[in-house]
């Protein structure tokens, strides 16, 4: 039997940590990839909010009510009949904003 | 037996640089994919705001009587510029949404919401009787004098029905309901006079409402046998036919007579001062309108009674209007409807002979028919008015004078 080199036990050690490091460089860039894409969940709900919308535009039935997202108005850049609507998940993320025509109430 | 041990060279150098290139490359293609993905649906959003920002835009503009403002900033970033012109019975409104470099463009033609109480008959009280023959039905509100409708008989055909009306019946005053202020015959010249005329045209065509209207004119006569859309006028001196084959979509034509060819099929706005005659399965698609305004220029030259004239099997959805400047109570202008039919509106300064069907409203100054070789003053046979078969979502040309704001709405996008 030979003897394996000392220099190798050096090389092993500092290729080990290249892997480690890679590793981990590999382990975050793919979480945060992840972290980045939208959930299935709210890709879901945006669906459904942008159903909602064309509904209204097209329709003017408006009925933007759902336990799954909360729907805020807030100042449209332009003068009124235009307003801004902000639906935001439950989960807080911003699921869709959308400039509509506030309804004439008479 | 005796073995030969050989040494294992230690490269475990070689093998972490092989293994950090590869993780590597899958980091690269980790995060190529996401930023593809984060970019792709930055865009679909913006795609998708775009169409929200500018079918609002349209309905925006719909209402507006006056648009203040053209030019619409919205809170995506998106800028949308609003133009609106009359186009026949309707007005059209062009939307052109803009967000960096990225434009989508539609068009919409817009008609007034009818009311609730829709009318289906509405005769000026000239004191006169409306005598129903056959399988006549009249369905809805209507107006007429205080001697209202009674049971006729002619050749055979007694009144079937069991009600004289199925409706309210409600006291005419003296005319007809005036007709829209806005609806001046000038619209049409000022239209003609400001297009670009063409020189020549290719068989298919479209012309988009964001450019200038064009126009096709020709001296006397002209044939129409090709595929035309859009923002194009055609305009003849003498007299228009519009064959069988050709295909036609949101296009005006004007000529003192107008003739579709049996079995044609589209969405037109005809203008004439004569005649207008849709032959034998002419089907006009919803928006279409036809337009008779008995000019004096018409009067003068044409001993002819001014008529608009549906035959059998044809359909005009939309409406048909039938005016004169100055109306001859002898030789009114005259809609005939034999076994066709109308859905929409119908207003008509002169006389009606239905023999067919009107799904919408009637407005005329009296009925006539002719049969059997007689004529017979404010008779109906075997016709068909009612307003409650129109469907809610039809929306009118907006010809009526009314003291209350019409609520406009889009007729159709495109």
């Amino acid at each position: 039997m030979g003897k394996i080199k000392s220099s190798s036990i050096t090389e092993v050690v500092i290729a080990m940590t290249i892997i480690a490091i890679c590793f981990g460089v590999a382990s975050i860039v793919f979480a945060r990839s992840i972290m980045v894409t939208q959930n299935f969940q709210d890709f879901k709900l945006q669906t459904e909010i942008q159903g909602e919308v064309w509904r209204d535009l097209m329709t003017e039935n408006r009925d933007f009510s759902s336990d799954e997202y909360v729907v805020n108005e807030i100042e449209s850049l332009m003068p009124a009949p235009f307003v801004v609507v902000e639906f935001i998940s439950n989960s807080n993320s911003l699921l869709w904003n959308q400039e509509i025509l506030q309804k004439d109430e008479n | 037996m005796k073995f030969k041990v050989s040494f294992i060279q230690a490269s475990s150098m070689g093998y972490a640089i092989a293994y950090l290139l590869l993780i590597g490359m899958l980091c690269s293609g980790v995060l190529f994919i996401s930023s593809i993905n984060s970019r792709l649906k930055i865009l679909f959003e913006l795609e998708e705001h775009m169409l929200f920002n500018n079918y609002l835009s349209l309905k925006y503009g719909a209402n507006m009587k006056e648009l203040y403002s053209n030019k619409i900033v919205h809170h995506s970033g998106d800028t949308t510029i609003l133009s609106k012109k009359q186009w026949g019975g309707f007005e059209v409104i062009t939307a052109q949404t803009i967000h960096s470099g990225r434009k989508i463009v539609k068009s919409a033609f817009i008609g007034s919401k009818p009311s609730d109480d829709l009318i289906a008959l509405y005769l000026p009280d000239y004191n006169q009787t409306v005598k129903l023959c056959g399988n006549t039905k009249i369905e809805g509100t209507v107006f007429t004098s205080s001697r209202g409708f009674e049971r006729g008989h002619l050749s055979g055909a007694p009144y079937s029905g069991d009600q004289l009306n199925y409706g309210e019946r409600f006291l005419s005053k003296k005319s007809l309901p005036p007709l829209n202020t806005s609806l001046s015959s000038t619209f049409l010249t000022e239209l003609i006079n400001q297009a670009k005329e063409l020189k020549h045209i290719s068989k298919d065509s479209t012309f988009l409402f964001t450019n200038e209207t064009s126009i096709l004119k020709s001296a006397n006569f002209l044939s129409i046998n090709g595929d035309y859309s859009g923002n194009i006028i055609f305009h003849a001196m003498d007299s228009l036919v519009v064959e069988s084959t050709a295909k036609l979509k949101n296009v005006l034509i004007v000529a003192p007579v107008i003739r579709f060819k049996g079995g044609f099929q589209g969405a037109v706005q005809a203008f004439a001062t004569n005649k207008i005659i849709c032959e034998e399965n002419v089907n006009l698609r919803y928006p279409s309108s036809l337009v008779l305004n008995e000019s004096d220029l018409s009067l003068s030259t044409h001993i002819n009674q001014s008529f608009i004239e549906l035959r059998q099997g044809a359909s005009v959805i939309g409406g048909v209007l039938l005016s004169s400047n100055n109306p001859n109570f002898r030789n009114p202008v005259r809609l005939i409807v034999d076994q066709a039919l109308i859905g929409g509106l119908v207003y008509n300064q002169g006389e009606t002979e239905l023999k067919g069907e009107i799904i919408g409203s009637l407005y005329t100054s009296r009925l006539s028919l002719n049969y059997g070789g007689g004529s017979y003053s404010g008779h109906l046979l075997n016709a068909k008015i009612s307003s409650l078969k129109l469907p809610k979502e039809f929306i009118m040309p907006d010809w009526l004078e009314s003291e209350l704001l019409p609520s406009k709405r889009i007729v159709s996008c495109f």
